[in-house]
């Protein structure tokens, strides 16, 4: 063989994936799927020697390109051969001995775990979806053993619903975001839609905001008395809320938080945005006997349509 | 030249090659295959939606029918990534909506996809047929039933595992009666009620249908009309199986399920009455994959019980209530095993019932053909993953969750270095590896060591320094996620080999060593990477200090420079002028010697050449400046490195070539 070939079995160094284009990206299923094999674009770039471990042979054929790495920027990184220094104290190792303090974060999540309490966030690792439901299980079954896992899945259920729970969500977890999505479902119209309570100051905007959306929207399915009513929006889109005035087909309902469905618009905004749950777009016809705007809410009785 | 077809017999031929791998080499053999293949590529895998746009997705396939994409990062299914870290898929709809793309097929995974989303897609692409998701959110059944009224030609709706706002069930009966053409029908996920009666006629007028899997929600007695509509079912996931065993609904139960020849999974069970599991028997015998991971009521000698029937099974997913012993009936009874999950019932518990290492010690020795496990447990030995190592030298997937993260051997009191290590000497085709218990660096020298296939690795609270780190991205070539919680890796083994993350799609590292300071340094020296810090405590709190230690930082190659979409938790360093990722040519790579990612233009796939043909496989030479052959593993840098004056370049792709080490030049065949 000619001096100064590279044996191809031999693996030098840690490799560098030079990318096509979007080859590198359009690879295959990964490993966590058995049915496709894995792309690897295979142009690569052989590194000079690492960190000096005896695994690696370097082929002495000539200048390889390497890849830069810290070493080649004498600024900000440390040195390799310090690698282990700056970090030897952090080894732990909770049974043995002479226990040396690992790093605090790391020692104090395994001292949690280690007392019993379930307080590490993402341990076990089990995929969300199956820890909720879990829950579920545990809740809707009422023997023994499983109210210990309720105790102890508490924490992590409220944090498994604060951060699974996507787009959406109700009035009560409004605490970590500044937007304040509610559900608004239109009758006759299969797709809802979200509208965000914080961006709107008033009932006056709120109503034009649901309007306009179920506007936009062409229904295809049963949309007969839609297409009538989105005529009439057209028409009217310039004068003031239909819903509110009373002189649409339809009228803007809420959902509290007691689950009741009241009319929207009389109560003082910021209280409607504390107790709203979601918004419909109710036919006139059917909101016969929502509350009425100035009774108290446990009075059930009928009264006349508006 | 190469061309000695014409572009429709080769486009003939490329049809026969599907897998991606193989694709993407013939993509790089020469200018016209490049694209010949460009046109008639209908699949596309995007496993991290933010390393391309859609836009040059399109440019590069327009033909794209099938798309595949994967937004959050793994460690998203544990909690450990803010729910509004990013993965929207509305961005994508959008704009193969405006392109005019005759999408056919989308499977998800970790993405959020809105409502909006779904209604795009079912009002845009007339021919869409298959609905994927897996571990998605963002999405509530409004968004299902415009999937259902509008997607004339549906065949696939298939839900795995989301988190959906379904208090509506009125989604089923958005299916128009002229919809017939269901293949697969998943709706388990679902808490909430269905329209019983849509589903019934439903499923009595898609005589395609192959995979219904219901909800809890669906009682028995419909799913035993169901199963008398559909005896061609071949996968059935049960929903509500709750009866009484002498009762007139379970003996027509019975009788249905015996009309099921061809039912060869099962799954669910998610609400479930244990005794009645006997209507279940007659069709056993033909389950290839059995799932009960969602069915803690079946358990003891039911589970057992059940299990003996199912002699042919290849996939099964479990709880661990089955217990050793009841692994054993399973090493006793499923020979033909290949993929192996034991799930905890009760994960935060010290559960009797749960299994140990003893329970795998019997699968591995009963099981020869096993190759896939994971595996939850409450303890294990070296003496036991030696002896799995050796009874299954096959694995490819082997992921050991053992719940006390930091649990050593309770026999020798040792750290399980020992036993992994022989796990990944003994299973050369190794490629995604979990690991658990007490670790020290000795088995990451072991990975970098032996573990040569190896892609995915996941390691939580383990090592004592940076050596670990260092040997697996010394040692592991075929690497490409790595995700780290909870280790004491710091700077030093992050910025080691900064380069070798262009090789990786992503690197998660969480509550370890590594700084601000140190995150921004790999930021700054490799463009092509985004890097993102996660901070989701109090903003006033955290330091901007570049010694502050980072929280959660997670990093991954990308084409498109840094994403728009992060939210204010989520920082991506780097230099801002940097963020219109420029791709250099070829030629500019071989002047600057650096590494950067190379443009997939043509100009550069191919030149002519008069003197030198080159095929097969190929080696680098060192001596010749003019003719290099490229080498996969070596690459292109060497190429820029040694050749400064390089006229000719041909690349060729050992799996369009076949087998065989020849090389051509001008002194006729060499062999390595």
């Amino acid at each position: 063989m000619p001096a100064g070939v590279v044996d191809g079995g031999s693996e030098t160094g840690s490799m560098s994936t030079v990318s096509r284009e979007d080859n590198m990206v359009a690879s295959s299923e990964d490993s966590s799927s058995p049915d496709e094999s894995e792309l690897e674009l295979g142009l690569g770039l052989s590194l000079g020697a690492g960190v000096g471990s005896k695994m690696h042979q370097v082929s002495k054929t000539g200048p390889y390109a390497r890849i830069l790495t810290a070493q080649d920027f004498p600024s900000s990184s440390p040195s390799p051969s310090s690698s282990s220094s700056s970090s030897s104290s952090s080894s732990f190792s909770l049974s043995r001995a002479n226990a040396t303090a690992g790093t605090k974060r790391t020692a104090d999540s395994v001292a949690a775990v280690a007392n019993g309490s379930s307080q590490v966030v993402g341990w076990p690792p089990i995929r969300a979806y199956r820890m909720n439901s879990m829950v579920n299980q545990a809740k809707a079954s009422v023997t023994e053993g499983f109210n210990s896992i309720m105790e102890n899945c508490k924490k992590e259920t409220s944090m498994v619903e604060n951060s699974t729970i996507g787009g959406y969500h109700n009035s009560g977890n409004t605490k970590l975001r500044k937007s304040l999505f509610v559900k608004v479902n239109m009758d006759g119209i299969p797709i809802g839609r979200k509208v965000d309570l914080n961006a709107h100051e008033s009932y006056e905007k709120l109503a034009k905001t649901s309007e306009e959306m179920f506007h936009e929207t062409t229904p295809s399915v049963n949309s007969a008395g839609l297409m009538a009513l989105q005529r009439d929006m057209t028409n009217k889109m310039a004068r003031p809320s239909k819903l509110l005035n009373g002189s649409s087909d339809f009228v803007l309902t809420y959902e509290d938080k007691e689950g009741d469905w009241m009319l929207v618009g009389d109560v003082p905004w910021e209280m409607f945005r504390s107790s709203v749950k979601r918004l419909r777009i109710m036919r006139k016809s059917e909101a016969t006997g929502l509350a009425p705007r100035s009774q108290e809410r446990n009075q059930r009785q009928r009264r006349k349509p508006l | 030249m190469m061309n000695y077809f014409p572009d429709e017999v080769l486009e003939h031929v490329f049809d026969f090659i599907t897998c991606h791998k193989d694709r993407n080499s013939v993509s790089l053999v020469c200018k016209s295959w490049h694209r010949i293949e460009r046109y008639s590529r209908r699949r596309v895998f995007i496993g991290n939606c933010y390393s391309i746009s859609p836009e040059r997705l399109i440019a590069r396939f327009p033909g794209v029918k099938s798309l595949t994409l994967k937004g959050k990062p793994h460690f998203a299914d544990f909690n450990l990534v803010p729910y509004d870290w990013g993965g929207f898929v509305y961005p994508w709809i959008k704009v193969l909506a405006e392109t005019g793309i005759g999408l056919e097929e989308l499977r998800l995974k970790r993405m959020v996809v809105s409502d909006e989303s779904l209604e795009l897609i079912s009002k845009t692409f007339v021919n869409f047929q298959s609905l994927v998701l897996v571990s998605c959110d963002g999405f509530s059944a409004d968004g299902l039933a415009a999937i259902a009224a509008n997607c004339r030609f549906l065949r696939e709706l298939d839900l795995q595992e989301n988190e959906v706002d379904d208090h509506r069930g009125h989604w089923l009966s958005c299916f128009p009666e002229s919809c017939t053409s269901l293949v697969s029908l998943n709706f388990a996920c679902l808490k909430g009620e269905v329209n019983l009666g849509a589903l019934e006629r439903l499923v009595s007028r898609s005589p395609n249908l192959k995979s219904l899997r219901l909800n809890r929600s669906v009682p028995l007695d419909t799913l035993q009309k169901l199963l008398m509509r559909a005896p061609q079912l071949v996968d059935l996931g049960i929903g509500s199986y709750v009866h009484d065993p002498s009762s007139e609904a379970s003996n027509k139960l019975k009788h249905a399920i015996q009309r099921c020849k061809s039912i060869m999974s099962l799954s669910g069970f998610l609400e479930v009455a244990p005794r009645c599991m006997s209507a279940i028997y007659p069709i056993c015998g033909n389950l290839t994959t059995l799932n009960l991971s969602y069915a803690p009521g079946i358990h003891g000698n039911k589970l057992t019980k059940l299990i003996q029937h199912c002699r042919k099974l290849q996939r099964l997913w479990i709880l661990d209530c089955i217990g050793d012993k009841g692994l054993g009936v399973v090493a006793s009874t499923c020979k033909e095993l290949q993929e192996l999950r034991v799930f905890p019932s009760d994960p935060f518990g010290a559960g009797n019932d749960a299994v140990t290492e003893e329970g795998l010690v019997l699968v591995s020795a009963g099981c020869p053909k096993l190759n896939s496990l994971l595996y939850f447990c409450q303890q294990m030995t070296n003496a036991a993953l030696i002896t799995v190592a050796k009874n299954c030298p096959n694995f490819i997937r082997f992921r050991l969750c053992i719940l006390d993260p930091v649990r050593p051997d309770p026999v020798t009191n040792q750290p399980l270095d020992e036993g992994f290590g022989a796990i990944v000497q003994s299973c050369k085709r190794l490629k995604r590896l979990s690991l658990s218990g007490l670790l020290t660096d000795q088995v990451f020298l072991y990975i970098g060591m032996y573990a040569e296939q190896l892609e995915m690795l996941s390691i939580a609270f383990a090592a004592d320094s940076d050596k670990g780190m260092l040997y697996v991205l010394n040692g592991c070539k075929k690497l490409r996620k790595l995700e780290i919680r909870d280790c004491p890796f710091g700077n030093a083994a992050l910025l080691e080999d900064v380069g070798k993350y262009e090789t990786m799609r992503s690197l998660w590292m969480s509550s370890c060593e590594v700084t601000l300071g140190g995150c921004k340094t790999v930021a700054e020296m490799m463009p092509s990477l985004n890097v993102e810090i996660i901070n989701e405590s109090d903003q006033t709190e955290f330091n901007l200090d570049d010694g502050q230690k980072v929280d959660k930082m997670y990093l991954y190659r990308t084409l498109v420079g840094h994403r728009k979409d992060a939210p204010e938790s989520v920082w991506i360093l780097g230099d801002l002028t940097r963020s219109e990722h420029h791709e250099p040519s070829l030629n500019d790579m071989i002047q600057d010697m650096k590494l950067k990612n190379v443009s997939g233009d043509d100009d550069f796939i191919i030149w002519e050449s008069n003197n030198f043909k080159l095929q097969g496989n190929f080696s680098v030479y060192g001596y010749n400046p003019f003719i290099f052959f490229f080498h996969p593993v070596v690459g292109l840098g060497v190429v820029a490195s040694s050749c400064k004056e390089l006229q000719e370049l041909r690349v060729f792709p050992s799996a369009v070539f076949g087998a065989g080490n020849d090389v051509v030049t001008e002194e006729g065949l060499i062999r390595r």
